[in-house]
């Protein structure tokens, strides 16, 4: 059976190591992407179980990526991403319809939980 | 003269074309070191975060690294973004390292920028067994030194440093008292007994600590909250009446419904959102009488405040009839920003006439309150808006 495939959409790249070498070693296959724009694009053109989304971001904002994925009918589970300050973006995030959020900092084995959690169903 | 002018320009030409080529080697060997430095980093982050996703700790590994200042950027780093036991893990390595201990030395160096940055490594670190050296530092005469010492306390979260942070919070400008309010706020729960027990001080920042204990929101505070608003200072006042919004209990509603009728208009304002947080029905007709209040915001606070009470919301469509221009005004504008017009529209065309007739109803009068654009961005269409404004259905 094919391992889940996970999005991680995050600029700095300290917490875009941990994110993608957690989910990597908890047998996940993950696609890293530094950038909005790209993660846009590549939203568009593939498929994944799940997006790690960060909210602040150079090109395009996480929220963006989400409308846009949303008006052009890509639908993904969503996790987003987001600083201490980012109340209303996460609020924001859960009614353009994201299924989760963590807030940074963040424990890794809280991490695993969640996606976990979100994935039970295609778990490698 | 000539031969003067001419050998003068060549050694200008010269002189700039030197001055672009050192510039130019400047510019390249600072890229160079920069892109060596970022490569080091970037090392050293995979380093670092591969031996935390496999659980190593290997002090060896880190020490070898100690005196590096990449190395130790990029570790704060880490701390900055970690919670949980890989945390604790990492703050372990950095005192093995013995980053701790030298940065809690130069929070006494002679040297400010040392400070600063032990002071700024220290809130990264945030390490419990440095309390003592940042309550210290809360005493320096750098005021960074002293707002990073709080970030660090704030973090570390021991309620026995919110003395301590007060008595300097106390003393600063109101800048850095704000900064200095911010972290208190970090400590949550743990510093409102403290926190409260300053209200009844003589000290300078009373109503910024009022706000921030209503921004944590402990219901602990209440009873401070509430003697605050016996005050003379009128900016403790009105920051008390805001903060009972959140930190308040069904106890102090009454107290709140009797600062509707205070002198001061920013009491009035802040008691009428404060009791809208609170969702008390006997709050109502207080709030329907402040509709007719002298200033727009009382009137605003309390037309939004309805919105929020149980039973609010038909007091506020009832204000539409009010023979006061400003109470309708008020409830006119909040009946649209709260949705409860936008509702309204989509009843417009319900088969029921239990739910048609009264959206009509509220249609028509918001229009005749001069809101017919409001509807027509809606979706009404501009002849309706026209008959229901002349009063047809």
């Amino acid at each position: 059976m094919d391992r889940p495939r996970i999005l991680v959409v995050e600029d700095e790249r300290v917490v875009a190591f941990l994110l993608t070498r957690t989910l990597e070693a908890a047998g996940y296959s993950v696609t890293p992407c530094a950038d909005g724009l790209d993660a846009l694009e590549i939203g568009l053109k593939e498929d994944f179980d799940l997006v790690l989304l960060d909210q602040r971001m150079p090109g395009l904002l996480g929220l963006e990526v989400l409308q846009r994925w949303n008006a052009a009918g890509r639908s993904f589970p969503v996790i987003m991403v987001s600083g201490i300050t980012g109340e209303s973006d996460v609020i924001q995030a859960l009614e353009l319809g994201a299924v989760d959020y963590i807030r940074k900092p963040f424990s890794i084995q809280e991490v695993i939980a969640r996606v976990k959690v979100r994935l039970r169903r295609v778990d490698p | 003269m000539n031969r003067l002018v001419f050998y003068l320009l060549i050694g200008l030409i010269v002189l700039f074309v030197v001055a672009a080529a050192s510039l130019f080697v400047i510019k390249a060997v600072r890229r160079r070191i920069r892109g060596r430095e970022q490569r080091r980093k970037n090392r050293f982050i995979d380093m670092i975060g591969e031996l935390v996703v496999q659980g190593e700790w290997k002090a060896r590994v880190f020490r070898r690294y100690a005196s590096d200042p990449v190395f130790r950027g990029v570790l704060l780093e880490y701390l900055r973004m970690m919670a949980g036991s890989d945390r604790q893990h990492l703050m372990e390595v950095a005192r093995q390292m013995g980053m701790v201990a030298e940065y809690t030395g130069e929070l006494r160096s002679g040297d400010r920028n040392r400070r600063v940055r032990a002071a700024e490594a220290l809130a990264e670190i945030a390490d419990p067994e440095t309390l003592t050296d940042l309550v210290f530092a809360l005493t320096d005469p750098v005021p960074e030194v002293r707002v990073q010492a709080a970030a660090a306390l704030a973090h570390i979260g021991d309620g026995r440093a919110v003395k301590s942070l007060l008595a300097t919070l106390d003393q600063e400008d109101a800048g850095n008292a704000q900064r200095l309010a911010d972290a208190l706020y970090g400590f949550g729960s743990t510093a409102v007994d403290e926190a409260a027990r300053y209200l009844s001080s003589p000290g300078n920042h009373r109503p910024l600590v009022a706000r921030t204990l209503g921004l944590i929101g402990d219901i602990r505070a209440e009873e401070a909250l509430m003697q605050a608003l016996d005050s003379t200072d009128q900016a403790l006042r009105i920051r008390a009446a805001a903060a009972l919004g959140r930190a308040g209990t069904p106890r102090s509603v009454p107290y709140l419904l009797q600062l509707l009728s205070d002198e001061q208009w920013e009491v009035r304002a802040q008691a009428a959102t404060a009791v809208g947080s609170r969702m008390d029905q006997r709050a109502v007709p207080w709030l329907k009488r402040a509709l007719t209040d002298d200033a727009w915001w009382v009137r605003h606070n309390a037309a939004a405040s309805l919105v929020e009470i149980p039973g609010g919301a038909d007091a506020l469509r009832l204000a539409l009839d009010h023979p006061d221009a400003y109470a309708r005004d008020a409830a006119a504008a909040v009946l649209l920003s709260s949705g409860l017009a936008g509702e309204a529209v989509g009843d417009l065309t319900s088969d029921d006439p239990l739910v048609r007739n009264p959206a009509m109803d509220l249609v028509m009068k918001l229009i005749r309150a001069g809101k017919g654009a409001f509807f027509i961005n809606e979706g009404v269409p501009p002849e309706l808006v026209s008959q229901l404004h002349h009063g047809g259905q």
